[in-house]
């Protein structure tokens, strides 16, 4: 029950947030990757069908899925780059963890056709709009590490949070699948 | 006025300790700077020799990731023991890493210390693994624990063609269950069909038991399809 007062608290917070946003920062059409996608269950863009309190969940759900790989397997199917967060070894990982998961989620809801930067749980601004290749420098993520962290992080957030086989490959598949996405996060 | 004057020491005090605060956070930011690392490493030398003075980047010992697996263990332990615990043809909670190893060398095998796996295992073929493993070549990915016996592994394997892994994975099901029992969660669907019908379709199944842990999973990665398979010990 009080995960579920929490999650209600933490969406209604998001939905705060996104509603003090200005029109003006909503994504356009052509900057976002996936806001030209549009799911199959809505005929719409991802955010504009699942909202924030589905974004909320899922980057929740992602992070959770990352803590409890970490704590099962250690750092050998996702590499050590979780790991590093908030050390500043390499520069890319400055960030504490809190402010990874809200731009994490930024990222996302940007990514996926909503606002451009938002106010997350945590009360800060994020915005959406990152430079993976920056993000990522120095980590050496390898290809099997980010096929692993997709198939095995990502896409159970994804359909843990409700969201249909249909709508995961429709409008939340063709991002993370890109190669050129995939090639701004890996070697570097 | 006196208020005033009792207040003053515990002023002083928060003062003084933002201060400290305000300094250590300064330096530490400084250290992990390009011109701050010989500080860091002065730091480091101190208090974790060679490395991140949190002690973020440590390796993990083989007894610290018997205890994280244990930890993890408490929340995916089914109720009811498997009475075999199969592994690609590898005895969980027995192989060790020179019996891994020597297999793999006797088939020509490459094996390392990988970037954070305790040994990877690239280009395995699938009949070396065990007389009914089929499907395209795995990449393994071996955890060791402290008595160096195989505590999980980790199988990643490719195909261009649905039907390769989609096959793989049924095959996989179907080896689990025949020696451990039916698995305890499903998702998607089985056949090739489903997992092509878009990107990141995915086929799953799930076995939770008291003392074992596995897991097959086929993705549709956009570029080709991905089938991981995870097997594992579960610690009393």
């Amino acid at each position: 029950m009080s995960k579920v007062i929490s999650l209600i608290a933490v969406a209604l917070s998001l939905s705060a947030g996104l509603a003090c946003s200005d029109d003006d920062n909503k994504t356009p059409a052509s900057a976002a990757p996936g806001a030209a996608l549009k799911c199959t269950s809505s005929g719409k863009d991802a955010f504009d069908t699942y909202g924030a309190a589905a974004f909320v969940a899922v980057n929740e759900a992602i992070v959770a899925n990352v803590f409890a790989e970490l704590g099962a397997n250690g750092t050998v199917n996702l590499g050590d780059s979780f790991t590093k967060i908030g050390t500043g070894v390499p520069p890319s990982t400055t960030d504490p963890a809190a402010t990874f998961k809200g731009k994490l989620a930024a990222f996302l809801v940007y990514a996926y056709g909503g606002p451009t930067s938002i106010t997350y749980t945590d009360g800060v601004t994020y915005s959406g709009v990152q430079d993976m290749v920056a993000a990522h420098a120095g980590l050496g993520i390898s290809s099997a590490q980010f096929d692993y962290f997709i198939a095995n992080v990502v896409v159970p957030a994804l359909t843990g949070s409700g969201v249909p086989a249909t709508d995961v490959s429709s409008c939340f598949a063709p991002v993370v699948t890109d190669p050129t996405f995939k090639a701004s996060i890996v070697g570097k | 006025m006196t208020a005033f004057h009792s207040r003053r020491p515990i002023v002083r005090a928060l003062v003084g300790l933002g201060g400290v605060l305000a300094l250590f956070v300064g330096v530490m930011g400084f250290a992990h700077t390009r011109a701050g690392r010989p500080l860091l490493a002065l730091i480091g030398r101190a208090v974790h020799p060679g490395s991140c003075p949190l002690g973020y980047d440590r390796k993990v010992t083989p007894r610290q990731r018997e205890e994280a697996a244990s930890h993890w263990a408490a929340s995916h332990r089914g109720t009811a023991p498997a009475p075999s615990r199969p592994a690609l043809g590898f005895a969980l909670g027995q192989t060790r890493r020179a019996d891994v190893l020597a297999a793999m060398a006797a088939h020509g095998v490459d094996c390392g210390p990988g970037a954070a796996a305790d040994l990877v295992c690239r280009q395995v073929p699938a009949l070396m693994l065990s007389d009914t493993a089929g499907g395209p070549a795995r990449e393994l990915w071996f955890t060791f624990g402290a008595r160096d016996q195989l505590l999980s592994l980790v199988a990643l394997s490719r195909d261009s063609r649905p039907r390769a892994i989609s096959e793989a994975f049924s095959l996989v099901t179907a080896q689990v269950t025949r020696a451990a029992g039916p698995p305890t969660n499903q998702g998607g669907e089985a056949g090739p069909a489903y997992l092509a019908a878009g990107a990141l379709r995915q086929s799953s199944a799930e076995f939770r038991y008291s003392n074992y842990y596995a897991l097959a999973r086929a993705t549709n990665m956009g570029n080709g399809y991905l089938l991981t398979e995870e097997y594992r010990t579960l610690a009393d």
